[in-house]
């Protein structure tokens, strides 16, 4: 691990503690909802993560087609590898809360369909990935799928929206909309904060493994044919 | 004379297999080189690369000039090929499927060029018939009309012989020695060696993914015959 | 620019006539939109259900996965005997490549979807007031919009080794804000009194439209090259 690397996990975890320290200990706890509103604090930023994730997939892929570059192919797949991972918490999360506080689990409103959209598209491109034996065309076929894919986002968002206003969805308790004070906001912001820079600390590290894992190939390769 | 086509320490890997090591090539303008060696051997790996189809793995590939790795749309409007497969549409007929190739190569006065090399494979009398009812034969020709409509200055031909009977052979490698004739390079891979030895330029001999031999046909070293002859006899049990 | 049309005119008419003489692609798409609104019938009884509730759903539904079915065909008899690597050979705009495409597999599309619309028109007892122009532009737009990616897709799809499982994997999530707007667009035209609501889900497939068209137009190329 690099000195970078160390940095990162440390800021990381600091804020983490100090996230512990402000969702348990420091906020006052929510009217209506009580304890399970603290969830709020680890799914939000959560869904952020994945959020960045998958858009950094597309930006790579874009650059992957412009140069070739393996190494902007380890960036996308490696991003969305974890961006599935954090929207999987996401989808898990979610429900959580739901369930006592709308008393359902799911409702198919706009955030909801979207993330579970999105979840669903970089799920096909990582199988994608897994289907496509040579390595030049899958990157190029999961360069094109991470790219199309992301473009969807914006749209069913928007469909959401519209869909939303005529039928309401059955929101008990407004929670993530009705604004909240200073320290709610402090709180969350220290979240992302936190997963963020460790999502920058498991992508740095997942690249370095792949770009080692071709490493690995190459020099087996190489030996392999000059046996041949 | 002219270099039409240079490789140097052309190498193609799939996955983690390679199917192509190091092999240099030169084709000067209206030079036929024959590509001997078995099944496996690389030739069709070659040719796929100096056809631009895959890009090699290492190495470089320059051809009409042009590096083909950056120059690909440029270098394939000048280029002809005829694959294993026919890349013909079944459903079309003979005609529809020249058209349809002509248009893709922004050619112009199609149907009189269209006819033209119609004429040429002798294929006049079929023109309006669908390519599924054609023999091995005539789809054969029907693809070398196909690859030179645009009348490229270079043809690769991967393994034209299979299939056809001997009149059939004899027919293609005729019409192929035209071609020679009107100035035209070819490249082509076949293990029957006795189709085109008689009229090829230079002979190179490919065993697993490497050249092992390269000289005018009639210089074949004995060894260099040994090692396809085992092959050829190796590929036939 | 005539260059670029015509290798979009000369790959369309190719996709035509081959599919006029072999009504592989149309065979598919009529069948299975056929089978599929009559499972839906026996899924959800007619009788009990307003038209409006089932319509939409069955008719999209069926669009869908027919469609999917048709332009893996499409893009199966394209790769036969190396039909796609002739298409490489050339020095074609592989944008031009992609219109032509488009442009086929939409009239591919909507001559199926005729066929079936007519079988639904008499199962489900719809006229003149159901079927007016914003039906049939919303029926046009989310052609459209699935043709946009499905003409990507199909090429994708078969070079997976999960080849036409895969085209349905990339394809359903992607248009899910196609297939709501779709859906419901249908159902408010469907439904009596005003079209409210209407324009909006109209904007969205046109936007959904727009968007993936020129992401397959620019994208096209790098998919069909590798």
């Amino acid at each position: 691990m690099r000195s970078t690397d160390r940095i990162l996990l440390t800021l990381s975890a600091a804020a983490m503690l100090a996230l512990c320290y402000l969702v348990f200990l420091y906020i006052p706890l929510e009217k209506t909802q009580g304890y399970i509103q603290k969830i709020f604090y680890i799914h939000v930023p959560c869904a952020w993560v994945g959020f960045v994730a998958f858009t950094v997939t597309a930006i790579m892929g874009g650059r992957y087609l412009a140069t070739r570059d393996p190494d902007h192919d380890r960036w996308a797949a490696a991003s969305a590898e974890i961006g599935i991972v954090f929207t999987t918490l996401v989808l898990i999360t979610g429900p959580m809360w739901a369930r006592p506080v709308w008393g359902i689990w799911w409702t198919w409103d706009i955030r909801l369909t979207s993330t579970l959209v999105l979840w669903l598209i970089y799920l096909a491109y990582l199988i994608l990935r897994q289907t496509v034996a040579e390595r030049d065309r899958r990157s190029v076929l999961a360069a094109v799928t991470g790219i199309i894919g992301w473009l969807g986002v914006p749209i069913v968002y928007l469909g959401n929206r519209v869909r939303a206003s005529q039928h309401p969805a059955p929101v008990v308790g407004g929670g993530e909309d009705s604004g909240l004070a200073p320290i709610f906001l402090a709180t969350l912001l220290v979240g992302v904060f936190s997963l963020t820079v460790f999502y920058i600390v498991l992508l740095r590290a997942r690249v370095r493994g792949a770009r080692l894992e071709d490493a690995i190939e190459e020099l087996q390769i190489a030996e392999g044919r000059d046996h041949a | 004379m002219d270099t039409l086509l240079s490789a140097r320490g052309l190498s193609r890997r799939y996955g983690r297999n390679w199917a192509l090591s190091r092999v240099d090539l030169e084709v000067g303008a209206g030079e036929v080189v024959a590509l001997l060696g078995a099944n496996g051997a690389g030739k069709s790996t070659l040719l796929n690369l100096l056809s631009t189809l895959h890009r090699p793995t290492e190495g470089t590939l320059e051809i009409f000039g042009l590096d083909a790795r950056h120059h690909h749309t440029r270098i394939r409007a000048r280029l002809g090929y005829v694959a294993h497969a026919t890349l013909l549409d079944d459903g079309l007929t003979a005609r529809e499927n020249l058209r349809y190739y002509a248009a893709l190569f922004g050619l112009t006065k199609v149907d009189r060029l269209v006819d033209e090399r119609l004429e040429e494979v002798g294929l006049s009398r079929r023109a309006h018939d669908r390519v599924a009812g054609f023999s091995r034969g005539m789809r054969q020709r029907l693809s070398l009309a196909r690859a030179l409509l645009h009348d490229p200055e270079l043809l690769i031909l991967d393994e034209p012989f299979t299939g056809l009977d001997a009149a059939g052979c004899r027919d293609l490698a005729a019409r192929l020695e035209e071609e020679k004739s009107k100035g035209r390079a070819i490249v082509l891979a076949t293990h029957q060696l006795e189709r085109v030895l008689s009229w090829s330029d230079r002979a190179l001999l490919l065993h697993r993914g490497r050249k092992v031999q390269e000289s005018g046909a009639d210089r074949y070293d004995a060894a260099g015959w040994a090692v396809h002859l085992a092959e050829v006899a190796e590929e036939r049990t | 620019m005539s260059a670029f049309l015509s290798v979009t005119r000369a790959v369309f008419r190719r996709d035509l006539s081959a599919e006029w003489r072999q009504k592989d692609v149309l065979t598919t798409v009529i069948m299975f939109g056929l089978l599929t609104v009559v499972t839906f019938v026996f899924a959800f009884d007619p009788a009990r259900h307003a038209r409006e509730e089932i319509v939409p759903g069955c008719l999209w539904t069926a669009y869908l996965f027919a469609g999917m079915l048709g332009l893996g065909r499409s893009a199966a008899r394209d790769g036969q005997d190396g039909g796609t690597v002739g298409l490489l050979l050339s020095p074609a705009d592989r944008g031009a490549v992609y219109v032509g495409k488009f442009l086929s597999h939409a009239v591919f599309m909507l001559a199926g979807e005729a066929v079936v619309l007519l079988f639904t028109i008499v199962w489900f007892d719809l006229d003149g007031r159901h079927l007016t122009a914003p039906f049939f532009l919303i029926l046009l737009l989310g052609t459209l919009g699935f043709v946009a990616v499905g003409t990507v897709f199909a090429v994708v799809s078969q070079k997976s080794r999960l080849r036409e499982v895969m085209l349905p994997v990339l394809m359903l999530p992607i248009l899910a804000p196609m297939v709501m707007a779709a859906v419901e667009g249908t159902a408010i035209v469907l439904t009596p009194g005003s079209n409210e609501g209407l324009g909006e889900w109209l904007k969205l497939l046109a936007g959904f439209d727009l968007v993936f068209a020129v992401a397959g137009f620019l994208l096209y190329g790098f998919v069909l090259e590798e």
